[in-house]
């Protein structure tokens, strides 16, 4: 049974491995898209497997982020309440963001 | 919070004292600006400068005991084997930690020659810095050999498990690489924060903690491994690679530590790809 450290640590490496092609795609993608109608960017996230990738894209990159900024916390923040406010403070707005994006990405695929 | 501001007595303030040595006929006259510091004194660090003749020195070493010898016998710096091998004089060298004794000038540019202690360690006097904390998390990972086996005369290991030690055991505890870790000088020593507990070992430990870890007579592999799985004495290092850097010896100590990571990742039953 891995760590708590362990965890974070494949966790952290795992989220950067998922990262890599999905925003390689997404920027080529976007790219591709410039001068697109509203209309046609709204299909294109509505198509399902876009819509699929985005949302991993969604959960993924606020779980690295969360571990990144984590890791600077913990280089930085001796104290050990100042620590876990803000290792709270950080998780929180990672999920924040993930909630957010995803529920954009499901109210374009499934309301727009 | 980091502590953002330096130390009381820490900051180098004043006009240090300059040195002027004999020029000769053949004279290489070069300026070496070496960190004075004396806590009896209570005064903050100083500068001092000497310029002295360079013809026939290759070594800094060789400079340093040059300069003590003829200019000013107060500098006070360690160094013994002259060649290498005991790690005493490691010094921060034109910006770059290193053994003062296997650097040589022609290394140096043409440019003055400044002479530090090791970054971020507290110091005793000049250039002599107090190793304590370093040789007790060399202590920590418990650098020897821990085996179940009993053997009438000593223990036998094959060749082929003898070179997976090779770029591990040469290392001579210099602390070039942990002095020249940003990691470690945030993490390295809480003492004073009531944190040892949340202490990151530092390249040196943690080469050796791999180097017994790798070593086929030891039978203490998993302890060691659970000992170092931790978010502060392992996960601390991101892989920034000063360590590899100064290395006076061409040493590796962030690929032992990655691979101590990819050991844990697997004693946890999952795989890096």
């Amino acid at each position: 049974m891995a760590s708590a450290a362990t965890k974070h640590f494949i966790r952290q490496r795992f989220t950067a491995m998922v990262q890599v092609p999905l925003t390689v795609w997404l920027v080529i993608s976007v790219i591709t898209m410039i001068g697109a109608t509203r209309v046609e960017m709204l299909e294109w996230v509505s198509t399902w497997w876009v819509a699929a990738l985005l949302v991993t894209w969604f959960l993924s990159v606020p779980l690295h982020m969360s571990i990144g900024i984590g890791d600077i916390i913990d280089d930085y923040i001796h104290k050990k309440g100042s620590r876990s406010a803000l290792s709270l403070l950080n998780s929180i707005y990672a999920l924040a963001i993930g909630v957010v994006g995803v529920f954009a990405v499901i109210a374009i695929a499934f309301i727009a | 919070m980091v502590e953002l501001t330096l130390p009381r007595n820490s900051k180098i303030s004043g006009e240090g004292k300059k040195y002027e040595g004999k020029a000769g006929d053949s004279a290489e006259m070069r300026t070496v600006n070496i960190y004075r510091y004396d806590p009896d004194s209570g005064q903050n660090p100083r500068v001092d400068s000497y310029k002295i003749d360079v013809n026939g020195i290759s070594m800094v070493l060789d400079l340093l005991i040059k300069v003590k010898s003829d200019l000013d016998p107060t500098v006070a710096f360690r160094r013994s084997c002259r060649e290498g091998v005991c790690g005493s004089c490691a010094f921060n060298i034109n910006g770059k930690n290193g053994l003062a004794c296997t650097t040589g000038l022609d290394e140096l540019g043409s440019g003055d020659i400044n002479i530090y202690p090791l970054p971020h360690m507290p110091v005793v006097k000049d250039l002599v810095t107090d190793l304590t904390k370093f040789y007790e998390q060399h202590a920590a990972i418990q650098p020897f050999l821990q085996s179940d086996d009993v053997p009438e005369e000593e223990h036998l290991q094959s060749p082929e498990d003898r070179e997976h030690l090779d770029g591990l055991y040469e290392c001579i505890l210099c602390a070039s690489c942990s002095t020249a870790c940003p990691s470690y000088w945030w993490n390295g020593n809480k003492k004073a924060e009531g944190q040892e507990d949340q202490e990151y070992l530092g390249p040196a430990a943690l080469l050796q903690a791999h180097r017994w870890i790798k070593d086929s007579r030891d039978d203490k592999t998993d302890e060691r491994l659970a000992q170092l799985d931790d978010t502060f004495k392992l996960y601390r290092c991101h892989t920034i690679m000063n360590c590899v850097q100064v290395c006076p010896k061409g040493l590796n100590p962030a690929a032992a530590i990655s691979e101590i990571k990819r050991m844990l990742v697997e004693r946890s039953g999952q795989k890096v790809t």
